[in-house]
């Protein structure tokens, strides 16, 4: 173990971190480190979890339309809120990186379908930074600065469908370079080439679950709103004026219920124009 | 500090871009094919890239001359602005840019000289007077001048068009090459402020206001024509006795004979954007006081808006003439 994962703020139980591997060698080292359960009844795709720690894990075979249904079926089973960072593991090949070096992908290349994707937001302090193109066959890197790998790109494509651009990443460790061939790549090393690496992901978790944390504040509907959902019935667009209005309440007054105006209501509309009221009647009041 | 610039194929071997890139210390450098690629996706989350925006180097096509936003321009005839970069070094609150783009990286347009060929034709066709020129609308003029250079490179076309106008908008108190210039009599600075207290909330990363007055002080002494903005005018419940102070302030520090104009505006969003910008900070307390929604704006409602400018009107009488105070509102 690198460091005390009891560290971590358990307080959250759903998953804020969602880990898409090609490989079960890849994957075993995270499985170890963050203690995380097979979970049964799924033939599909292998899925792990630690719902304490907020970590789940799938593995998805190798190639793109495996990365992007893995992602998708995660997504699904997880029910991973929009704030859930997505992280997509795993070996990569390149011409001029050292073996055994982490790197974030932060430009991420489909030649086959001219897709092009700038994903996640970038660590530079922690890891080195790099160009990522996804093919769909094993082949050696030409050029300087460029990781070769299979799932980036599919990945990529769909986890941005369920979190945002800058939570989406793709960390990738060089396997083989122009020195050392791909075909001495085996399960030990693999498992190895990952197992190094869990120091740096560790400090770059830190500061993943810190944006997660953060976009979760912005985006959470505060808890409020269902207990005032359950007494009247609200359409949609009035679901979302009291979602919002309730926000500015919780600015304002952020330890005042809106109980009382609630009670003094007999439909979703008064509940909102209470508010409303409530909120006009504020000074500006900067100090 | 810039860690990674993504230069399109284009300008790679741009002299612009090899200067720029210098004022970095070992960035990563990414080339794309075209800035669209990374600049403003759907998906993008601005509030989280305005953590560690990225610097993008590109060639701007086309449309490097528009017509000014109603309610932009001062007394010409005839406004234009020009962006030769998309978004700020600054977090202000208020800010629309935030709620334009959903990319908060830095767009720098290296090729100046298409920028500086297609005013010269704007001015040569609109009879070269009553005009002004404006800097600054879709990032801040100044701020990022000691990587551009771009003030510097702009100045002597607008020295040779005395009746044409030149406005840099800005915070920043990065005052060169102003600051070591002749001045340049239809070359304006024009600097946003409002009161300190407010700005303190709502300026963020942005010099103080202090900061920001000395610079003025600095500039007038040197004889550049200065703008004062009051735009957007924040209401508080305090707002007169805090917009007092800093007039005073002005006044005090600032000879009237080096104000070339001085505009207000109220706050004011088109409906979406003011959504946009409150998604992206419903923690804020600038979106959570009451704001009123007419037409397709939202905003303080005509009386706070009528009241404000009247004051402000009204304190600035004794110091300027009334020709120099200009309202810009957004119309409807």
């Amino acid at each position: 173990m690198v460091s005390d994962r009891s560290k971590v703020d358990v307080s959250n139980v759903e998953p804020t971190v969602c880990w898409v591997v090609a490989l079960k060698s890849e994957a075993k080292p995270i499985i170890s480190y963050f203690e995380l359960d097979h979970q049964s009844g799924n033939n599909i795709f292998p899925i792990y979890r630690n719902d304490k720690l907020g970590h789940s894990l799938i593995i998805s075979g190798v190639g793109q339309i495996n990365a992007a249904a893995a992602t998708t079926y995660l997504a699904s089973e997880s029910d991973a809120p929009p704030w859930a960072a997505w992280i997509n593991l795993g070996i990569a090949g390149s011409m001029d990186g050292e073996i055994g070096k982490l790197y974030q992908g932060i430009k991420v290349i489909n030649p086959t379908k001219e897709k092009v994707f700038f994903p996640g937001y970038r660590f530079s302090k922690i890891v080195s930074l790099a160009e990522i193109q996804t093919l769909d066959y094993p082949a050696p890197v030409k050029k300087n600065g460029v990781l070769h790998d299979m799932e980036a790109s599919g990945f990529i494509d769909f986890a941005t469908r369920f979190s945002c651009n800058e939570l989406v990443f793709s960390f990738k460790v060089v396997s083989d370079n122009s020195e050392q061939d791909m075909k001495l790549i085996d399960k030990r090393m693999v498992n190895s080439l990952i197992g190094n690496r869990l120091q740096q992901l560790d400090a770059l978790l830190d500061k993943i679950i810190t944006l997660s944390k953060l976009e979760k504040q912005r985006l959470q509907i505060p808890d409020e709103v269902e207990e005032v959902f359950k007494q009247f019935h609200f359409s949609v667009t009035r679901r979302n004026q009291l979602i919002q209005k309730l926000r500015k309440w919780k600015i304002q007054f952020p330890n005042r219920s809106i109980s009382h105006l609630v009670k003094e209501a007999k439909t979703a509309a008064d509940v909102i124009r209470n508010i409303d009221d409530a909120l006009t009647d504020l000074k500006f009041d900067w100090t | 500090m810039i860690d990674t610039i993504f230069i399109e194929r284009g300008v790679v071997n741009h002299s612009r871009t090899q200067s720029i890139k210098s004022k970095f210390k070992n960035p990563t450098i990414i080339e794309v094919d075209r800035y669209q690629e990374i600049f403003n996706k759907r998906s993008q989350n601005f509030r989280i890239q305005k953590q560690n925006p990225a610097l993008i180097l590109a060639k701007k096509h086309d449309n490097f001359v528009l017509p000014a936003p109603s309610g932009f321009g001062l007394a010409s005839t005839r406004n234009f602005y020009f962006s030769h970069m998309y978004n700020c070094i600054y977090d202000c609150r208020y800010c629309f840019l935030q709620g334009m783009y959903s990319s908060a990286n830095y767009v720098i347009f290296v090729n100046f000289e298409d920028f500086f060929d297609e005013i010269e034709q704007s001015i040569q066709a609109n009879g070269a007077k009553d005009l002004t020129f404006f800097s600054g609308y879709d990032c801040d003029s100044l701020a990022f001048e000691n990587i551009t250079g771009f003030a510097e490179s702009i100045l002597p076309l607008f020295k040779s068009y005395p009746k044409v106008d030149l406005e840099f908008r800005t915070k920043s108190v990065q005052l060169e090459p102003l600051k070591s210039g002749l001045p340049i009599a239809n070359c304006i600075v024009a600097f946003s402020l409002m009161p300190e207290e407010l700005a303190k909330r709502l300026d963020k990363k942005a010099p103080s206001i202090k900061r920001r007055i000395n610079a003025i002080e600095k500039l007038a002494a040197r004889g550049w024509p200065i703008g004062l903005r009051f735009d957007p005018l924040i209401y508080s419940k305090d707002w007169k006795q805090l917009y007092k102070g800093l007039l005073m302030e002005i006044m005090h520090r600032v000879p009237r004979e080096a104000i070339h104009s001085i505009s207000h505006g109220p706050l004011r969003y088109p409906k979406k954007m003011y959504q946009d910008i409150t998604k992206l900070y419903p923690e804020e307390l600038l979106f959570s006081l009451p704001m009123s929604e007419n037409n397709s704006y939202v905003d303080y409602g005509v009386d706070v808006e009528n009241e404000m400018a009247e004051f402000l009107i009204k304190n600035l009488k004794n110091y300027v003439e009334e020709e120099k105070i200009f309202q810009c509102v957004v119309q409807a």
